[in-house]
């Protein structure tokens, strides 16, 4: 944190004009009250304010940088204590010997021993003030910078969520349905019908699901059926998908959207890059306690060489399936020339669902 | 009036027989052919020399750039994407008309208007159009592989497997083990797209695959020797020296 008065020099100045002005004051009453001429009452009173003044601005890096350490309240009182002691003794020692360099001797070593006391009493005051003042301005900084964190805090967040939402929508895959749908709308309005709703519920799906939710089996392979049924209304002919998902295994639990990747990727692989057929079996059954489900499809005969597969796609299921069920869900694939399969095996652990 | 010959290139039905529906307004157009991937569109274009293409980006076997890169007959080319943001700024960098699907009669038509303005009244000939070389050079999307003409066949090379690429005045000459392969093309235009960690410019005319080198002598001053699998010698600059250093930490 900036020092409050050092680093600005507006502050600075009005930080020792009003130092001035109250040493200018504690002149007036000294003199009044005293033996001591008018000039030597603010010589005084003068070095007796402004050196306070100038070691009283050290006093805001203590509190600064004791601010970290949480050891408990008697530690900081203990911590600030010592260092008023210090300052102070240092401060009026300074005071003693500049004030020696004053003219009239007698008349001030009188008027010094009379009224230190009333000095270091004053000094203490100050003192004080000045610490309440510091604590003041910098409890007052810890708010606002609380505040301004909240606000870009949220920003954050506004835009995590709206990162996740884009992500969870394929753009390829949604305006080219769209240019599919387009053409329906002209030659087969049923059919078009029947695509824009299931487009329409597939979308929905896609962006109302929070992160790592769990959803039932059911829902999930609905949503993918819908998908596999809009992608074969693309390609007609070369797509063909069956599910194989006995009754007990549709209240099971996972992730949301977890499949959808293999499903694209089986997709991308075999109808985008090649002008091959594709047949995706989905095929689930109970093994004990896990729901095992397995994804399988052909491999196209020819397929163009160095194709734009990151591996997205499988790392991102597996570092959902970690991030929900830790060690205890596995991932299995089989890679041969004519097939591709992926297994997955996922615990059913006593989740909200959706 | 005389009919322009029109090919339609997407890997998806329904988007084709959109194309074609639209076409019904412009009775001057007639489809000679069409194809659902892009090695099909190379074969058929080169044969059936047709004076307007609708080319599709994403498509199975070579993409509609890799198409244009390998046509031996350049038709007039209408773009077609549902969603890719590299082949979209380069369009718009290189001032190609591009649609973008779904797109209505009326985008289609504007299209068309600028199709029949490129016809001279005296010929009737469409002019070829050379968008290849202005869109190679505002391609930015990574490259992975190299589409290749040998003759008659094409072959599709991964781009790991690129030795080295060497300028040839407005052409390239692609090394691979395969041996050597002529592309029209510049060097610039691949270094942009190639991974800098892997692909190193050693030299003005250079690029190598840094996957492939054996070793780096240093000739007389200034003048070093890159030497690759299978004995192969190039020469590189100091700086492409230098640049070598850097990247590969020696």
């Amino acid at each position: 944190m900036k020092h409050p008065i050092l680093e600005t020099r507006k502050y600075l100045l009005l930080y020792f004009a009003v130092w001035l002005f109250m040493s200018v004051i504690q002149g007036f009453v000294f003199h009044t009250n005293s033996l001591v001429s008018l000039a030597n009452s603010f010589a005084d009173s003068f070095i007796f304010h402004f050196t306070f003044a100038i070691y009283a601005l050290s006093v805001w890096y203590a509190l600064v940088y004791d601010a970290g350490n949480k050891k408990g309240i008697f530690y900081i009182a203990f911590n600030q204590i010592t260092i008023g002691v210090i300052v102070l003794t240092i401060w009026f020692l300074t005071y003693l010997f500049l004030s020696e360099l004053l003219p009239q001797h007698l008349y001030k070593n009188t008027f010094r021993l009379a009224n230190y006391r009333l000095h270091l009493t004053f000094g203490l005051l100050y003192y004080i003030l000045n610490l309440f003042f510091y604590l003041t301005f910098r409890f007052y900084k810890n708010w606002q910078e609380k505040i301004l964190l909240e606000m870009q805090l949220r920003e954050k967040n506004k835009e995590a969520e709206l990162a996740v939402i884009k992500s969870q929508i394929n753009p390829h895959f949604l305006f080219n349905s769209l240019n599919s749908l387009s053409y329906l709308i002209l030659t087969n309005a049923d059919k078009a019908h029947e695509m824009l709703i299931k487009l329409s519920d597939f979308l929905r799906y896609s962006i109302s699901q929070p992160a790592n939710q769990l959803a039932s089996l059911q829902l999930e392979i609905e949503n993918s059926k819908r998908y596999l049924s809009i992608e074969t209304i693309r390609f007609g002919e070369r797509l063909h998908f069956q599910f194989y998902v006995p009754d007990e295994c549709m209240e099971m639990l996972l992730p949301t959207l977890l499949l959808q990747p293999l499903y694209e990727n089986a997709i991308k692989h075999n109808l985008h890059e090649s002008t091959e057929t594709i047949e995706i079996k989905t095929l689930a059954r109970k093994n004990g306690e896990a729901l095992s489900i397995s994804i399988q499809n052909n491999k196209p005969i020819y397929r163009t060489p160095a194709g734009k597969s990151t591996g997205i796609g499988l790392q991102s299921i597996q570092e959902r399936l970690f991030l929900v069920y830790g060690e205890k869900a596995r991932m299995f694939i089989s890679n041969q020339a004519n097939e591709y399969v992926v297994h997955l095996e996922i615990p059913q652990i006593s989740f909200k669902k959706i | 009036m005389k009919t322009i010959r029109t090919f339609l290139s997407d890997d998806e039905e329904n988007a084709r027989n959109l194309v074609r529906s639209f076409l019904q307004a412009h009775p001057q157009f007639e489809i000679v052919g069409e194809a659902a991937d892009g090695l099909s569109t190379v074969k058929m274009v080169n044969d059936l020399k047709p004076d307007v293409l609708f080319l599709d980006i994403q498509m199975p076997r070579l993409s509609g750039f890799e198409v244009l890169e390998l046509l031996v007959h350049k038709p007039f080319v209408v773009f077609a994407t549902a969603y890719d943001q590299y082949a979209v700024r380069a369009f718009e960098a290189s001032a190609i008309d591009y649609l973008l699907k779904p797109f209505g009669r009326e985008r289609f038509s504007t299209a068309i208007q600028k199709i029949m303005a490129q016809f001279s009244d005296k010929n009737m000939e469409l002019p070829q159009q050379d968008v290849t070389t202005k869109l190679a050079q505002n391609l930015e999307e990574p490259l992975h592989r190299i589409a290749l003409k040998k003759g008659a066949d094409i072959h599709v090379i991964s781009i790991d497997d690129v030795l080295y690429i060497e300028a040839d005045g407005d052409y390239v000459q692609i090394h691979t083990p395969e041996g050597r392969f002529l592309k029209e093309a510049t060097l610039l235009s691949y270094e942009k797209r190639l991974n800098a960690n892997q692909f190193v410019r050693i030299h003005r005319s250079r690029i190598v695959n840094v996957n492939f080198i054996r070793k780096v002598e240093q000739m007389e001053k200034e003048t070093y020797v890159v030497l690759l699998k299978g004995n192969i010698q190039i020469r590189a600059s100091l700086s492409g020296y230098r640049l070598l250093k850097a990247i590969m930490n020696f």
